[in-house]
């Protein structure tokens, strides 16, 4: 949960006013309010606040469980983190706030042991849990510092950085041709509403000195390109020319907009945000079309080599927790239909297409137009992208 | 200045959650703009209006298009009808700040009593808009340079954002803000939503009528959801066409009420067939 030091001065603050009332509904309700930004991450909230008020979470009246909580002397760190000391200069000692501002002095401190602590906790439950599948995965998580999860969470910015990591040769070439799209933003609808003063004069100085205004269009790239990387499994051996290619569209600052999301051999409920392709971190594809609508362009990139089951049983992803209810190629009929302009773009060599071992490749290229990826290909993309599939 | 808080509780029209009422009232007191987001038609943009009324404040609205510029809400200089002036040699055209208009913004801060000012649908503008604001909503001020003057809040507004998550919002804009999400009413939140909205209605209607509601949101691949209003106009349809709640377990009359999307009929359509599908080719599935 990204909360900044911003954010946590205002809370202070709003503490010291007694903004939470003394109560643990308001306490809960203003450190939610002034610290979580966003509703994905409030379930997190949820979690870490009831496993530390665990026990007096039905106690409305905080007063009489904030005083149990203050002489449990173990809670209390014998050596309190600058921040903690700081907060409690800050914090007022004025009449009835005392046990509030000390609880806040508490609750830093603790706060700064919190990783530590709560992970132990955290893996504990986990593997517990870990036979009885589902919950356990998708209960507690810190970011932060040390665990098993936080390790997947640096193998996946390892790994998306190494997507970044530039490499120069033939990019270039990618780059040109994604430029390529840059004609269709001299189509640009929109209001005129700039006014040229240079044409604004010449009109004028033409009207015999009467006013004659000249607007026009600012010129900008309405293009907005969404772009879904294969990032796992059998893709990895075009890892190269996928790179490059992500490279290249990164480089590109011409589009209005251009976000890069993930699967694994085949579309179905969820698009990931991240390379590392885990339920932790996904958008439904139901909510996905909502928010992005069809007027973004969108490029697939992926070998579309796959078990055939992955494509056409219920149930048959490559990943366990997909556990998809409808077909990959009902997901897969679903997003062509919902973004008119895309391709596919696939780094297996073309002529390969057609061998038994790629033989879901076909599948696939009867819902999507495919292009080899590779200079040429990505041409033949840009140039088909600028029509509706349908 | 906090001690004498204001205090929000909701108005006759207008139901809001405990936890709702809450967010409001830390983010007055703390003078920080409030951000709601939630589902289309869960009230985002009525509570500002409720706020308003509550308080007895006037309440300004800017609602953002894709076009809106951060600027917009500031001031507008028109230098077209300066231009235009000057050509018929009006009077006054030497007078900057006669062609200076205030924005929706520039008029809240301008304002001798507080006000409620909402920026309603913030999402809909430019990626880049939100952090165009920051200044003129962390300091209440803002310079024009055509006159040389600095605009700043009489009064701090209260500021009620909306935004139907279409697009993320920058980090530096969220850490200002206190963030609200406002979850769909669930059925005794409904109950006292349309208890407020439709007085006399049979009781046995609004029940049958909201149990069909919630399993029409439940179907996968809606595009979009109906929504607390739309079961307002529904509920309304069926009174004045003397609908029956018996009818309502046979069948949804005023589909088109509920369903505004032609995707969607088509989608519900697929279901329901794709349910008979299923049951003729799996007679065991139970």
């Amino acid at each position: 949960m990204p909360v900044s030091l911003n954010e946590w001065i205002v809370f202070a603050d709003a503490l010291a006013r007694g903004m939470a009332r003394d109560s643990l509904t308001g306490f809960y309700y203003l450190a939610r309010a002034v610290l979580i930004k966003s509703e994905k991450h409030f379930d997190r909230y949820d979690t870490v606040f009831f496993q530390y008020f665990d026990g007096i979470e039905t106690v409305e009246d905080v007063s009489s469980a904030a005083a149990e909580f203050l002489d449990n002397q173990n809670l209390l760190d014998t050596s309190p983190s600058p921040e903690g000391a700081a907060f409690r200069e800050t914090a007022p000692d004025n009449g009835q706030e005392v046990d509030l501002s000390l609880l806040k002095g508490t609750l830093q401190i603790k706060g700064a042991k919190r990783g530590k602590h709560l992970d132990e906790k955290a893996n504990q439950k986990r593997a517990s849990s870990a036979s009885s599948g589902g919950e356990g995965e998708g209960g507690v998580r810190f970011g932060g510092t040390g665990g098993g999860l936080t390790a997947i969470k640096v193998a996946g910015q390892r790994k998306y950085k190494e997507y970044r990591d530039d490499k120069l040769t033939n990019i270039r070439q990618f780059e040109m041709a994604l430029r390529s799209l840059r004609q269709l933003s001299s189509k640009v609808d929109g209001p005129k509403d700039e006014l040229n003063l240079e044409a604004t004069v010449d009109a004028t100085g033409r009207n015999g000195g009467m006013l004659d205004l000249v607007w026009e269009r600012p010129r900008k790239n309405n293009l907005k390109i969404l772009i879904f990387m294969d990032s796992v499994g059998s893709i990895s051996r075009y890892h190269d020319v996928c790179k490059r290619l992500f490279n290249a569209a990164h480089r590109t600052t011409h589009f209005k907009d251009i976000k890069f999301y993930y699967f694994h051999n085949c579309i179905y409920d969820a698009i990931y945000k991240s390379p590392m392709v885990s339920r932790e971190n996904f958008i439904p594809t139901d909510e996905f079309f909502r928010t992005r609508n069809s007027e973004h362009r969108l490029l697939i990139v992926g070998d579309a080599t796959m078990h055939v089951n992955e494509l056409l049983k219920v149930g048959g992803a490559i990943n366990f927790d997909e556990n998809n209810q409808e077909t990959g190629m009902t997901w897969l009929e679903r997003v062509a239909a919902h973004y008119p302009y895309t391709v596919w773009l696939n780094p297996v060599p073309k002529a390969w297409w057609d061998r038994y071992t790629h033989r879901t490749i076909p599948m696939v290229a009867k819902v999507f137009p495919m292009f080899e990826l590779n200079p040429t290909g990505l041409e033949s993309a840009m140039k088909k992208i600028r029509t509706k599939n349908h | 200045m906090a001690d004498s808080e204001l205090r929000f509780e909701g108005t006759d029209d207008y139901i809001a959650a405990d936890d709702l009422k809450n967010s409001v009232n830390i983010a007055t007191a703390l003078g920080r703009p409030l951000l709601l987001k939630g589902e289309p038609g869960t009230g985002k943009t009525m509570l500002a209006k409720s706020i308003a009324d509550a308080l007895n404040f006037e309440l300004i609205v800017w609602s953002i298009k894709s076009t809106t510029k951060a600027k917009d809400g500031l001031y507008i200089y028109d230098t077209v009808q300066r231009l235009y002036d000057s050509q018929f040699g009006e009077a006054g055209v030497d007078d900057v700040g006669k062609y200076i208009h205030l924005g929706k913004l520039g008029e809240a801060f301008r304002s001798e009593a507080q006000t409620v000012l909402l920026i309603d649908e913030i999402d809909k503008a430019d990626l880049e808009f939100p952090n165009d604001l920051l200044w003129e909503l962390d300091m209440m001020d803002f310079y024009i340079p055509e006159t040389k003057e600095t605009v700043s809040a009489r009064q701090r507004p209260i500021v009620i954002i909306t935004s139907n998550a279409e697009k993320e919002l920058p980090d530096a804009f969220l850490r200002r803000c206190i963030f609200h999400y406002i979850e769909f009413p669930d059925e005794s939140m409904m109950r006292k939503i349309i208890a407020v909205h439709l007085k006399d209605i049979e009781e046995r209607l609004v029940e049958r009528a909201m149990k069909r509601f919630y399993q029409l949101r439940q179907v996968s691949g809606i595009m979009k959801k109906p929504s607390t209003s739309e079961l307002l106009d529904w509920l309304q349809a069926l009174v004045r066409g003397g609908v029956r709640p018996d009818r309502l377990t046979r069948e949804i009359p005023y589909l088109g009420v509920l369903l505004k999307k032609n995707e969607d009929m088509l989608r519900l359509r697929q279901v329901v067939q794709g349910d008979k599908q299923d049951m003729s080719l799996n007679p065991a599935v139970p």
